[in-house]
């Protein structure tokens, strides 16, 4: 019989790679689109265009109702221009990352949106240039808001890692279908459920322990 | 810097929130913008500031034409104005120095000069012992300070207050407008004033408009107008304020003449 420990450890690695590297890319891609959709937002003074605006909504809407099992089989030819293969825990990035980033968008973007007009119209008129107004004026006031949607990104990163076995790339959640469900093994099945658990409840304590911290200094 | 316009039209769905004004605000004098509210003030401070833009009309500064610029001309327009608001619109993730320190950031003065710049402006308001505080540790007197300092730090022509006392208690109101007024006469700044109260107006201006339904019903030398209002608008602030005076002064806080 393998060690329920060992085959934990190896696998805690795998989930761990996955989820940091797709919450890193996640957060980029979702940050960059989130900052595009408020620019292109009719009624803000950036660039306004309505039809961008909405084209751009609707594909992150599309994106966001596909299930994640669908979107990694149909992003596979793409995962392969990427990084040179369908399988393993670099393919799985890729599928994770692109079914994060439209919902760390949404999160972002919507606190964006959040922020009082009156801010904007104040740094304007202080002669802010767009960069200024998003980088010295959104960005940083929505600061909590941002480490809120971070915090919610990694958890359900951690859920969807747990199907990216499917690609071959390991992790807690493979290893308790493959070793706790199909070979009986209920100790391994325990240890990579707790383990899970545990992260979930460290990247939230963590997350929310920097988000007050920051509420806390205005 | 004198401000004016011309024939200035700007509708909301529809409807005209400026309906054809054409005022001046001189130089170095304190022009205040009266109305009821949905009169149009509002909307027509926002045009003289750049804020938006009109569907007719000119905006001139020192005779100018503004209106029509290019953005990036706009932004270095706005080097030479300030303005202030009814909520103060601070930002939250800046210290009260930080804030003040905002439009120098943007206009990539030295880090150095900066500070002093902005601590010299702070003690004018009376607030330099509070640079490091948070804003939401401020009164909401002390944050529309820390606002005229914001404005006045890269030293505008003139200063632009939209309903800037509305949201403070009379005694936080008075000291505000003593120290735009001070500041004012100090730096020669022109000042343009929106505001629905009356005390307000009594207190500093120099240049009086009254608007209502998107026009100008009556303009001209403050004085002048207080002693002898020819529109019923500003006869009906002048009498609210009156009453408003009265029931201040007399002992035992009644109404005084069956009001």
């Amino acid at each position: 019989m393998t060690n329920a420990l060992s085959l934990t450890m190896d696998s805690l690695v795998e989930t761990l790679v996955m989820v940091f590297a797709s919450s890193f890319l996640s957060f980029v891609i979702g940050l960059f689109t989130a900052i595009l959709l408020y620019a292109l937002q009719p009624g803000n003074g950036m660039h306004p265009n309505a039809v961008l605006h909405t084209v751009l909504s609707k594909i992150i809407n599309i994106m966001r109702s596909f299930p994640f099992i669908i979107l990694i089989i149909l992003l596979m030819p793409f995962t392969r221009k990427i990084v040179g293969t369908t399988i393993g825990v670099r393919a799985a990035v890729i599928p994770l990352s692109l079914a994060a980033a439209p919902f760390i968008a949404r999160l972002i973007e919507s606190a964006f949106m959040e922020i009082d007009k009156g801010l904007i119209e104040a740094a304007r008129i202080m002669g802010s240039r767009n960069s200024d107004v998003i980088f010295k004026v959104l960005i940083p006031e929505c600061l909590p808001q941002i480490v809120d949607a971070i915090t919610m990104t990694v958890i359900n990163l951690i859920a969807y890692s747990a199907m990216a076995g499917t690609v071959g790339a390991g992790g807690l959640g493979d290893l308790a279908i493959r070793y706790g469900y199909q070979r009986f093994r209920t100790d391994v099945m325990i240890m990579a459920v707790v383990s899970i658990i545990l992260i979930v409840e460290i990247v939230q304590m963590a997350g929310s322990w920097i988000s007050k911290r920051l509420r806390n200094k205005r | 810097m004198r401000i004016s316009c011309n024939n200035l039209k700007k509708a909301y769905s529809g409807l005209h929130a400026v309906n054809g004004v054409s005022i001046s605000a001189e130089e170095s004098r304190i022009t205040c913008i009266i109305g009821r509210s949905g009169a149009g003030k509002s909307t027509l401070i926002r045009l003289l500031s750049l804020l938006e833009r009109a569907d007719e009309g000119e905006v001139m500064y020192d005779g100018a034409r503004v209106d029509d610029l290019k953005q990036k001309e706009i932004l270095t327009m706005r080097r030479s104005m300030g303005m202030i608001f009814q909520l103060f619109n601070l930002f939250s993730s800046r210290n009260v120095l930080k804030n003040v320190l905002y439009p120098l950031e943007i206009a990539k003065v030295p880090k150095k000069e900066a500070v002093e710049k902005a601590m010299a402006l702070l003690d004018t308001v009376g607030l330099a012992d509070k640079a490091h505080n948070s804003i939401s540790s401020l009164s909401g007197g002390q944050k529309q300070r820390v606002a005229i300092a914001r404005a006045l730090v890269l030293n505008p022509k003139v200063l632009f207050c939209d309903e800037a006392t509305s949201a403070l208690d009379p005694q936080s109101t008075k000291e505000i407008l003593q120290l735009i007024k001070s500041i004012q006469r100090k730096l020669n700044l022109t000042v343009v004033m929106v505001t629905h109260q009356m005390e307000v107006v009594k207190s500093v201006c120099d240049y009086l408009v009254v608007m209502d339904n998107g026009r100008v019903i009556e303009e001209g030398d403050a004085q002048k107008h207080f002693a002898n209002p020819e529109s019923d608008i500003l006869a009906g602030f002048l009498r609210n304020l009156m009453i408003a005076d009265a029931d201040m002064n007399s002992p035992d806080g009644r109404r005084i003449g069956g009001v």
